[in-house]
């Protein structure tokens, strides 16, 4: 079962390849897997988990660079803890005859300042908007924040190679724009400083124990303050609450209490001067089983529990991560919609005007000539030649019809009659319309039919009004010109009426 | 695909529209349109799927080049009416792969593999005779068919005349406009294609709700990209670290420059991720850029030690006062009834307060351990989110109302007077003002996304349809 933090890199890893641009393909494989986790729906880290499942490729994240990267600091940092901590207990636990170690001061810095440190880890550990609501405390978590011993870790990975270095830094750096990334980081930090503190502990008591297994320690009690040892008992008492009923050895009796107390002054002497003490030697050391289980008690427990909720936070902080990946939100969409596709395979794309020939373009103008009205431009013959003449100035010597409404076989006839004449042939056409093979077919035979010096126009003519030829467009006309082109006959022209 | 899954080939004379009527249903702008006849020389299939299920399909046909001469090949050998539909199926085996019929066996293929007809003419342009010889030829292959009359060039208008025409060979008649077709209005039309047969009805039914389901998801998505940006946008923070005693103002220009530069490309990103989700691929934007001028843009502060801010350092400084106070109250046993600590906390942050400057000029291997800030941003101008969030709607909203048969460019400057944001209720307003108030202090983790997400949705329904406008290409 990987780590949360592993799980996160994998997931990082394995889409980030699947890349930030969405498509089909992946539409549909993710919307396939989705179908067989409808009982998923609502968890989307499960779903996401079982994606992975499916889509394979994931790998494990052992041996990736942030990974091991942070292993190694967090390795380093238990590492100065357990130092620092051992150290720490050399220091308060150090006796050299001359006075009894005040419990007192062992209590102050191993419980008194643990607790402190304890507060300051749940202001930190305040949601930033919490935090901004309560005065001074937004402030006092953020400059805390920068004291925390996890924040070392960047400061640690210079002393590693390079690419665990860089390792560290990609998954710690995080910009403004990326908030999951930052909570990451803020509890990935937290996780640390929170196994140092385990560390330190774990190295006072080990400390500890080894100057209790190793010297011969005197403990005693001192303050300024007029304390009654009932008092202090009291005191005593409420601190080993916890443990009290089963480890009868580490809850320190009144009588205990009452012999260790020493002085600055007593009966004319100092505290270097030789025992004053009456009663058994042997009672000073009384004290080491109650200063143990305080350490543990109140520095290594509340650390292993905040090192516990920090591990919490930082799984959280990890699925949100992950949920905060941009492909990640693309599988959980594609996964849990309807996949609807309307699209078709890819078209091939157009070569418009390649290789076109454009047909000759002619101005007609005060012409006579044999007229063919292909597809009916005109529905009635006598207002064609009147519109002709009037509009074009062209005089119709003979009129024909051909296309739609004839068999193909009245189209060659009307041929076989055009080819009869001696004028050139003007051949009308609806110049909104395409022109098809079907009128190519024709133009070819009519080419064919007429003797090589008489010329062929093709006049396309835009919607006639009942008074007037309509102008055709300049679109059109090209479209007329690139088809005609396509016969590749240079008696064929396109024939443009002269607007003026 | 089994037998039952309804197909229709949209069908009819070269350059009449039919591949903008499929880019417009299959919401395909790849689907290949020119002025140029000719331009479809091959069956395109556009099957609309749910789930990988193809529920019914679309196909692109080349248009009738030969009709009169195809027609007269199978008046050849008619013999009675019931055998026609068996001579265009003879027709095609007999002519495919010859170079004559090459379009007709194409698209009459298609027919006879049993898709129903679409046949698409031009309403703007007067009927012809010579359409009779290729709507003969389809009411010879027995199949379901609908007359789809597209007013292409607006040139004249001639719908009453072909309604008339097309009456009298087809089963049902509609008026559709592939450019300017409005959802509401591609609904409508993909059900009365289930009218065409009993066994379609439901078919095109689930269709239609999918599409419906479909678009509501994809608003959604598209929110949630608006709502990404905005965050984004609005806690845009960028910083210029400058050494102690240059002046900040040398570099207010460029980093202006560079906060306008990123805001711009995080617009266009998430612009084209809209784009993406509404199957736009080749879009072009002709659009204001944005401005950002906002003199109150700019902070400068004081960086201290290892990067602590002075808040941060005094407070840091108060802590390490108070803890050092703490332990001589400890060392007197609590004598000093905890004015250590007191004092402590006020002596460090007074001393942090004073001295955090003269440390920030000492230098460490040439390097300065402090210095000052420039920082651009966070946009705390409160009318910002709702220019961005106008114009993304806008976009949106033109985009979601865009036919995919258009080519033009997509126009987003004429229409600003939709980008204002005036549409939004008070109720809306009130969220939202709420949600950017805490975009602006930071926050932008996917809950927020999400529920911005819901609202900038909420919002799009509010907002009239962008009327599609005809450009001059078409």
């Amino acid at each position: 079962m990987p780590t949360p933090l592993e799980e996160y890199l994998v997931f990082r890893r394995r889409l980030e390849e699947e890349g930030d641009a969405d498509s089909p393909e992946r539409a549909e494989r993710d919307r396939e897997i989705g179908r067989g986790l409808r009982h998923l729906t609502g968890h989307p880290i499960l779903q996401l988990r079982a994606w992975l499942a499916a889509v394979g490729g994931a790998g494990s994240a052992t041996g990736e660079r942030p990974l091991s990267a942070f292993r190694l600091v967090s390795v380093i940092l238990a590492v100065a803890g357990l130092a620092i901590g051992w150290g720490s207990a050399q220091l308060v636990f150090a006796y050299d005859g001359s006075r009894p170690i005040n419990v007192v001061d062992v209590l102050a810095v191993f419980v008194v300042a643990q607790l402190l440190l304890l507060v300051l880890f749940v202001i930190v550990s305040l949601p930033a908007t919490v935090a901004a609501r309560l005065p001074g405390i937004g402030a006092l978590a953020d400059g805390v924040r920068h004291l925390s011993p996890g924040r070392l870790a960047p400061v640690i990975a210079r002393i590693l190679p390079h690419d665990l270095r860089d390792g560290l830094a990609g998954l710690v750096d995080a910009g403004p724009e990326e908030p999951q990334r930052l909570r990451l980081r803020k509890w990935l930090f937290a996780q640390l400083s929170q196994a140092f503190a385990i560390a330190f502990n774990l190295g006072a008591v080990l400390g500890g124990l080894y100057r209790v297994l190793y010297s011969d320690l005197a403990f005693g009690w001192s303050t300024t303050l007029e304390l009654e040892a009932s008092r202090f008992h009291a005191l005593i008492q409420a601190l080993a609450g916890p443990w009290a009923q089963w480890l009868p050895a580490a809850a320190p009796s009144l009588e205990l209490v009452e012999t260790t107390r020493f002085f600055r002054f007593k009966e004319g002497g100092f505290p270097g001067a030789p025992s004053p003490l009456g009663t058994d030697v042997l009672t000073l050391g009384g004290w080491w089983p109650f200063l143990m289980a305080a350490i543990v008690v109140y520095g290594l427990g509340p650390r292993l529990l905040t090192w516990g909720f920090a591990r919490w936070r930082v799984r959280a902080a990890c699925h949100e991560s992950i949920l905060a990946l941009p492909a990640a939100r693309h599988v959980l969409e594609h996964m849990n919609a309807q996949l609807v596709e309307t699209h078709g395979a890819p078209s091939p794309e157009l070569s418009e005007g390649e290789g076109k020939v454009l047909a000759r373009s002619r101005a007609v103008d005060e012409t006579s000539a044999d007229v063919i009205d292909w597809n009916g431009v005109f529905t009635d013959s006598e207002h064609a030649r009147e519109r002709l003449a009037q509009d074009l100035r062209i005089h119709a010597l003979r009129y024909f019809s051909a296309g739609a409404g004839r068999s193909l076989d009245e189209d060659a006839e009307t041929i076989a009659r055009a080819a009869a004449g001696e004028a050139e042939v003007i051949v009308l056409v609806k110049a909104w319309e395409p022109p098809m093979l079907e009128f190519l077919d024709f133009l070819n035979d009519l080419r064919g039919a007429l003797p090589a010096a008489r010329s062929i126009g093709v006049l396309p003519v835009g919607a006639t009004a009942a008074d007037r030829l309509g102008v055709p467009s300049a679109g059109d006309l090209e479209t007329w010109r690139s088809s005609v082109g396509a016969l590749n006959d240079d008696r064929v022209a396109v024939a443009e009426v002269d607007r003026r | 695909m089994t037998t039952m899954t309804p197909r229709f080939a949209v069908v009819g004379h070269p350059n009449k529209g039919k591949s903008s009527i499929v880019a417009t249903l299959a919401q395909d702008d790849t689907v290949p349109i020119a002025p140029t006849p000719g331009t479809t020389v091959r069956c395109q299939h556009f099957p609309m799927r749910v789930d990988g299920e193809v529920i019914f399909e679309l196909i692109d046909t080349p248009g009738f080049q030969r009709a009169r001469r195809a027609l007269e090949w199978m008046k050849q050998r008619e013999t009675s009416a019931a055998d026609r539909p068996r001579i265009v199926r003879e027709f095609v085996e007999t002519h495919r792969g010859g170079d004559l019929f090459v379009d007709e066996c194409e698209l009459l293929g298609a027919l006879v593999d049993g898709a129903a007809i679409l046949y698409v003419v031009d309403g703007s342009a007067p009927y012809g005779s010579e359409y009779e010889a290729e709507m003969e030829i389809l009411r010879w292959t027995g199949q379901p068919s609908m007359g789809l009359i597209n007013p292409i060039a607006k040139r004249g208008d001639h719908i009453a005349e072909w309604t008339a025409a097309l009456g009298q060979y087809f089963k049902i008649v509609r008026v559709f406009d592939p450019l300017t077709a409005e959802f509401e209005k591609r609904m409508e039309l993909l059900k009365a294609f289930g009218e065409l047969r009993e066994d379609w009805r439901e078919p095109l039914a689930r269709a239609v709700q999918s599409l419906v389901h479909d678009r509501s998801e994809r608003r959604l998505r598209s929110a949630r990209v608006i709502a990404q940006m905005l965050v984004e946008m609005i806690g845009l923070v960028l910083n210029k670290r400058i050494r102690a005693g240059v002046d900040p103002e040398r570099y207010r220009a460029a980093l202006l420059e560079q906060y306008q530069s990123r805001m711009r490309a995080l617009e266009q990103s998430h612009r084209r991720e809209v784009e993406s989700i509404y199957d736009y691929r080749r879009v072009h934007r002709h659009e204001p850029e944005l401005e950002v001028l906002d003199e109150d843009l700019f902070s400068t502060r004081s960086l201290m030690l290892w990067g602590l801010t002075p808040r941060q350092l005094i407070a840091t400084g108060a802590l390490g006062g108070a803890a050092i106070g703490t332990g001589v109250d400890v060392a007197l046993g609590g004598a000093s009834l905890a004015l250590g600590a007191g004092l402590g906390g006020v002596i460090g942050a007074a001393s942090a307060w004073f001295t955090g400057e003269k440390i920030a000029e000492v230098k460490v291997m040439g390097l300065a351990l402090g210095g000052m800030e420039l920082s651009v941003g966070p946009m705390r101008n409160l009318n910002f989110p709702y220019v961005i969030l106008g114009r993304a709607v806008l976009h949106q909203r033109i985009i979601e109302t865009r036919t995919h048969a258009r080519r033009d460019e997509l126009d987003i400057d004429a229409q600003t007077e939709m980008s204002s944001a005036k549409w939004l209720a008070a109720r809306q307003r009130k969220h939202l003002e709420r949600l950017f108030a805490r975009i602006r202090k930071g926050a932008g983790d996917h809950e927020l996304i999400d529920t911005l997400a819901y609202e900038v949705k909420d919002a799009l329904g509010n907002v009239p349809a962008i009327p599609a406008r005809q450009s001059p290409r078409d």
